[in-house]
């Protein structure tokens, strides 16, 4: 799934590559993951994007003179935004590989990947063996799978997405040992599970061609300018001292060149985020402001969707015959394309379209798809149709002698709306609506797949901070559960309201 | 004025597709005309009937309220249809209809049932509206219902309460399409009475049923349609004693036993 994701995304790239560059702005954009910790994260209370690589970035930018700001963006949209102007430079630990040299440069490497081993202290991996033992070994995609493949052709692997996912799966056991970067094993692994005596076992490894050249800073190929601005303010962090300070405030060690974290021990405690009291509490006006992004975007959806299924409702019950052939194309169409692929799309491919029509016709000349507008409209657009579909089946159980007897007395086309059809449409269209709003609220979750904070993003983003991802996504769970429980007793109010003459149990 | 004809249908013309349902029907409606149309089923009356405020649109012909014309225009599938959504919707006010299946408007109470185009329609202020309606239905026996919805009521009651809507905006016609056909034979009676007033009180009427007695007593004219035609037409007390029609003879015959 994964994958295909991946090529989806690609196709976007593709797309956004085709245009032209945007204007140059004076001010830096650097794209960050905002949950690799110690590298880039966010903070309590406010879920502000704090880490070693900030600190770099900022460090750099008073070097060049020029202002910078860091903004969040899921691992998988980097080289797609990038590419699409959204920002300038991928500052987020983004290792120099043939593969993505193809699509994007990168500066000089600001500090050098290894892989290092870690399991249980009682678990002892064989290294000499073509197999590791026998032992199941975790690792992460492209980096540390490639070395095992590489060394070790027998091993047992299993392959997780994220470091996060690798390093649950050691603590339940499901592996054995895992092959890992060591600085983020360090931070995210051994130091906050002391209990699990967890180990780092051999030395770390280097392979350039499955960790790459090292880790540098993505730009895009034809801002050669920034590129070289960097590479000069990466020389002068090192010249001056700044950099080795940063690093070892941070790491305890200087990770700059092949030097590993294993030769000094002591890295200050106070370099790892703690969180003191209930991480929840720490983290709740960031929490609240992703519950606040979840509302907005979940009611405006649901106003688009009821603009967009009355509108094709109308179309199919009363259009001339292309309008009931365009809104069945409609139906159809959004109801089979899968609301995740649609949303990348229309990020990605949507604002690049935008632009060359407004070149075309030259009616605007840049618009900016932001990553709310293009939740409300992907999430609008595919729910319309479900909506259009319910209203559509509420029109046909209006028992037709009430319209007819409105017709009769002399009604307006609007009078006999508002006073007889919708009334009734709304009763027999409000259970349907009711699922329609409550699988809504929670596919808005899939917004964060294209870096919008909502509930779910800043939960992943607090998890991943806190190193506590279960109780983080409890708190997403139970938000969810609030917002749902909340509209079931709402709409059932409606409802009632609506079942006027309505009466069970009192027939005729 | 007083001699023009309450409601006028001139050639009256009606095809579904290929089939011709009303054959050229002409029918003018005087004061306190108590009209009854009757006919075995698919001789086309209730059509008839509907194409009279344009329910239906017939193919052909003319309709006229108190001298005045609906303005027709050929729509695209060559049916006629108003001209002026404005007129019909005006001259629809002075034409009521009481339906075979009531129809009556289930999210409201029978009172706000027969205020609703007091209100919505002729804009009656509602105190004014409440009491004209409280006067109808307390006419049909029925002011003691006036806050039960349509489902807490007989089907008597309903069709009372239809026929109360229908008053209400003092029509100067009223339609009936069958309104006993879907009653329980125990509820025709009560139906049957209303009507037998408003015909006394000097209401005109036009009448589509199957209820021979009726048609005898209370109307004061007969209509026999068959095959979409006029097939007898006069008093009730001498087109149903001695018809020319022999096909009026045997529907009369049949609808005796």
């Amino acid at each position: 799934m994964f994958n295909a994701l991946r090529t989806i995304v690609s196709a976007g790239a593709l797309l956004v590559a085709l245009v032209g560059a945007a204007a140059a702005e004076s001010e830096i954009r650097f794209a960050t993951e905002a949950g690799y910790p110690p590298f880039n994260e966010r903070a309590p209370p406010s879920g502000k994007i704090t880490g070693w690589e900030i600190d770099l970035g900022m460090a750099m930018c008073a070097k060049m003179n020029r202002k910078c700001k860091f903004i969040a963006q899921e691992w998988d949209g980097m080289i797609p935004g990038l590419l699409s102007h959204r920002f300038d430079g991928i500052f987020s630990s983004m290792t120099i590989t043939a593969e993505r040299k193809r699509k994007i440069d990168f500066t000089h490497p600001y500090y050098t990947t290894t892989a290092q081993f870690v399991a249980k202290r009682n678990v002892k991996i064989d290294r000499s063996a073509e197999d590791l033992g026998g032992l199941q070994i975790g690792a992460t995609p492209g980096t540390t799978q490639c070395y095992l493949s590489k060394h070790y052709p027998e091993a047992k692997v299993r392959i997780y997405q994220t470091a996060q996912n690798l390093y649950l799966d050691l603590q339940s056991g499901r592996v054995d040992a895992i092959l890992s970067e060591p600085v983020q094993a360090e931070f995210g692994l051994i130091r906050p599970n002391p209990a699990a005596d967890f180990t780092f076992d051999g030395d770390p490894v280097q392979d350039p061609d499955c960790f790459g050249e090292g880790v540098g800073i993505g730009v895009r190929k034809d801002d050669t300018a920034l590129r070289t601005a960097l590479n000069d303010a990466l020389a002068a962090v090192r010249a001056d001292g700044t950099y080795h300070r940063l690093t070892v405030q941070y790491f305890g060690s200087d990770i700059f060149g092949d030097s590993s974290l294993r030769e000094t021990e002591s890295a200050p405690a106070g370099a790892v985020p703690i969180t003191v009291g209930n991480p929840v509490i720490a983290y709740s006006p960031y929490l609240l402001k992703g519950l606040g992004v979840t509302i907005a975007l979940s009611l405006l959806s649901i106003l688009l969707t009821v603009a967009l299924g009355l509108i094709a409702a109308s179309a199919r019950l009363w259009g001339r015959r292309w309008l009931r052939t365009l809104a069945g194309v409609y139906t159809t169409v959004a109801r089979g394309v899968p609301d995740l692929v649609f949303m990348l799309l229309l990020y990605f491919g949507g604002q690049v379209l935008l632009n060359r029509i407004g070149a075309l016709t030259g009616l605007w000349s840049y618009v900016g798809l932001n990553q709310f507008t293009a939740g409300v409209l992907a999430i609008g657009f595919i729910f319309g149709a479900y909506m259009s579909e319910t209203f559509r089946g509420a029109y046909l159980s209006i028992p037709y002698g009430m319209i007819e007897a409105g017709i009769a007395v002399g009604m307006t086309r609007r009078k006999l709306f508002s006073r007889i059809i919708w009334p009734q449409l709304v009763r027999y269209a409000l259970p349907g609506f009711t699922n329609i709003w409550l699988t809504l609220m929670k596919s808005t979750a899939l917004v964060s797949v294209i870096g919008l904070e909502d509930i779910v993003y800043s939960g992943f983003a607090a998890g991943r901070a806190t190193r506590q991802p279960f109780t983080f996504m409890l708190v997403a769970l139970f938000a969810y559960l609030a917002m749902t429980i909340l509209s079931d007793v709402g709409l059932r109010v409606l409802e009632r309201r609506y079942a006027r003459g309505v009466v069970r149990g009192v027939g005729a | 004025m007083n001699d023009l004809p309450k409601l006028e249908a001139r050639d009256i013309h009606k095809s579904f597709g290929r089939l011709e349902v009303l054959k050229g029907i002409s029918l003018a409606a005087r004061r306190h005309d108590v009209i009854s149309i009757l006919g075995s089923s698919g001789s086309g009356k209730s059509t008839f009937l509907r194409c009279l405020n344009f329910l239906e649109c017939p193919t052909q012909g003319e309709v006229a309220l108190g001298g005045e014309t609906v303005r027709t225009r050929r729509n695209r599938q060559g049916q006629l249809e108003p001209a002026d959504r404005r007129q019909i919707e005006r001259l629809r006010t002075r034409v009521s209809m009481v339906f075979q299946g009531f129809n009556l408007w289930s999210h409201m109470t029978a009172l706000e049932n027969v205020m609703e185009a007091l209100v919505h329609v002729l804009r009656m202020p509602v105190a004014e509206a409440r009491a004209s309606a409280e006067a109808q239905l307390q006419r049909v026996g029925l002011i003691d219902r006036r806050d039960f919805y349509p489902n807490q009521l007989s089907g008597g009651q309903q069709q009372r309460a239809a026929i109360a809507r229908a008053l209400a905006v003092d029509p100067e016609v009223i339609l009936f399409d069958e309104p006993t056909s879907s009653l329980d034979p125990e509820l025709v009676g009560e139906v049957l009475h209303v009507m037998k007033g408003l015909a006394e009180e000097g209401r005109t009427m036009i009448v589509v049923t199957h209820e021979m007695g009726f048609a005898r007593e209370v109307s004061s004219r007969v209509i026999f349609l068959e095959q979409g035609r006029i097939e007898a037409d006069g008093p009730p007390e001498d087109v149903m004693r001695n018809t020319e029609s022999d096909r009026f003879r045997q529907f009369l015959t049949r609808a005796r036993d």
